[in-house]
């Protein structure tokens, strides 16, 4: 069980923070942004498309997997996307990315005053933290 | 009812858990902020507006604090009257230590009235007779806090303060209307 | 209720409050002595403040038939009060400056009001008459 990536999205659909683990081929700056936009697009209409064929009311998805991997996904009450992507052994995340919001990411980079709202994430404790936390699931890498 | 009390509940105990500071720490800095910015814009309205303006970006942060520690699953808000008590029992709570009272709704639910006796801001202040008749609102922060942090969930809203125990009032009235909800933004292709 | 004259000295020596109160039917006409003779007791009681640990110096003064009261808050203003003939009890006095002491403390947090400068608030006013009629 090892964890590839963590992307966060703010609610213009711009990626405020992204990170890479275990991954050999290093992405150009281009590649990257194509990839973020890909991704919100897609997160944004997988949402989209779960929430319309729902009979009743309900949440919106948590993860969905392939063959080589698993995309989790969970979106705070104020719009902010946080999405980590692993190997399709590890179990649903839901938890863990709540916590990510809750702790790390309110933490220290909401209530941060000099971390613009809907700016990228550049902190270093954020970074730090993050590190810190996904350490302690032992399978990260 | 039982809504509200079970909001009342949430409010209660995020309060016992989350940090506090001391309440004349607060008041005092505020004091001097307001006082600051008097004698810098020399114009009481430009002080009520940028009063307003630096509550909205503490609300947009703020909302998140109130996300993350309310857990607010607990009494998710649903309808517009929801909010209402969500920022009246568990955002006052919060932040300010007291609740506040909803009443005056419109008949389109869209208006409401916050009612409330305590204002730690309001504390040892007493306003000069010049800015009574200026129309000083001395808190009028907390309206920018309100739309600050109902902006970042999607709701947008107009908040005056339209009473002030400083000014004279009996109470503290702060008057909150539902402009629109905003919709979800899709990113555009280039 | 005597006739007394209450003041409050800021730390520059410049009167920041003044109440002048006098028994009932009575007309006075003795202000700028009264005033005159408060401002001489202040270097009595520049003397006599290190000679005490109590913010209460009970009576600093006496002129003729006037007697004078000061209190010391420890950011150096002074509470002065004249008597004119009968003055109250020294516990009373005491009593008297420690709740003004406290509605002056009150009045320095708000943040509308300058240091060092003269009083002018209303209720401050009013409530430094509810205690002269309580302990005076």
């Amino acid at each position: 069980m090892v964890l590839y990536s963590c992307h966060i999205f703010n609610r213009q659909g711009t990626c405020i923070y992204h990170r890479e683990w275990n991954q050999k081929a290093k992405k150009t700056e281009q590649q990257l942004e194509e990839e973020y936009k890909l991704m919100y697009g897609m997160i944004f209409s997988l949402k989209q498309f779960v929430t319309g064929i729902a009979p009743k009311e309900s949440e919106c998805f948590h993860s969905f997997k392939t063959n080589t991997y698993k995309l989790h996904f969970y979106e705070s009450p104020t719009g902010f996307k946080f999405i980590i992507i692993t190997d399709p052994n590890v179990a649903q995340l839901t938890d863990h990315l709540k916590h990510i919001y809750q702790k790390i990411f309110v933490e220290f980079a909401a209530t941060n005053a000099l971390h613009k709202v809907d700016g990228k994430i550049e902190g270093f404790l954020f970074a730090q933290q993050l590190q810190t936390y996904v350490e302690q699931w032992g399978w990260y890498n | 009812m039982s809504n509200i009390a079970k909001l009342q509940k949430v409010g209660d105990s995020t309060f016992g858990r989350i940090e506090k500071i001391n309440s004349e720490l607060l008041t005092m800095t505020y004091g001097s902020l307001v006082t600051q910015l008097l004698r810098d814009f020399e114009d009481t309205d430009a002080v009520n507006k940028q009063l307003e303006k630096m509550g909205h970006k503490i609300g947009v942060r703020l909302i998140e604090e109130y996300m993350a520690k309310s857990n607010p699953s607990a009494g998710s808000c649903k309808e517009f009257k929801d909010t209402a008590e969500a920022i009246a029992k568990v955002g006052f709570k919060m932040f300010l230590g007291f609740n506040a009272q909803v009443t005056s709704w419109n008949q389109e639910q869209t208006q409401f009235s916050l009612v409330f006796q305590e204002n730690p801001l309001n504390d040892f202040v007493e306003l000069p007779e010049r800015l009574k008749t200026e129309g000083l609102f001395y808190s009028n922060l907390l309206c920018g806090v309100i739309r600050g942090a109902l902006e970042m969930v999607q709701m947008r809203v107009e908040c005056i303060f339209v009473k002030c125990p400083l000014r004279g009032d009996d109470v503290s009235e702060i008057k909150v209307t539902l402009i629109d909800y905003l919709k979800e933004i899709v990113l555009e292709d280039e | 209720m005597p006739a007394a004259y209450f003041v409050i000295v800021g730390k520059e020596d410049c009167p920041l409050y003044e109440l002048e109160f006098t028994a009932q039917g009575r007309k006075e006409d003795q202000s700028q002595l009264k005033q005159f003779i408060l401002h001489a007791s202040l270097d009595v009681v520049e003397e006599l403040q290190w000679g005490s640990k109590e913010l209460f110096l009970k009576s600093v003064d006496k002129f003729n038939n006037f007697s004078i009261s000061a209190y010391l808050t420890a950011g150096y203003v002074r509470f002065l009060i004249l008597f004119d003939g009968e003055r109250k009890s020294d516990d009373s006095i005491k009593q008297f400056f420690t709740e003004v002491h406290e509605l002056w403390v009150k009045i320095q947090l708000n943040p509308f009001y300058e240091l060092n400068a003269t009083i002018d608030s209303p209720s401050f006013e009013s409530k430094i008459k509810q205690l002269v009629n309580r302990y005076l």
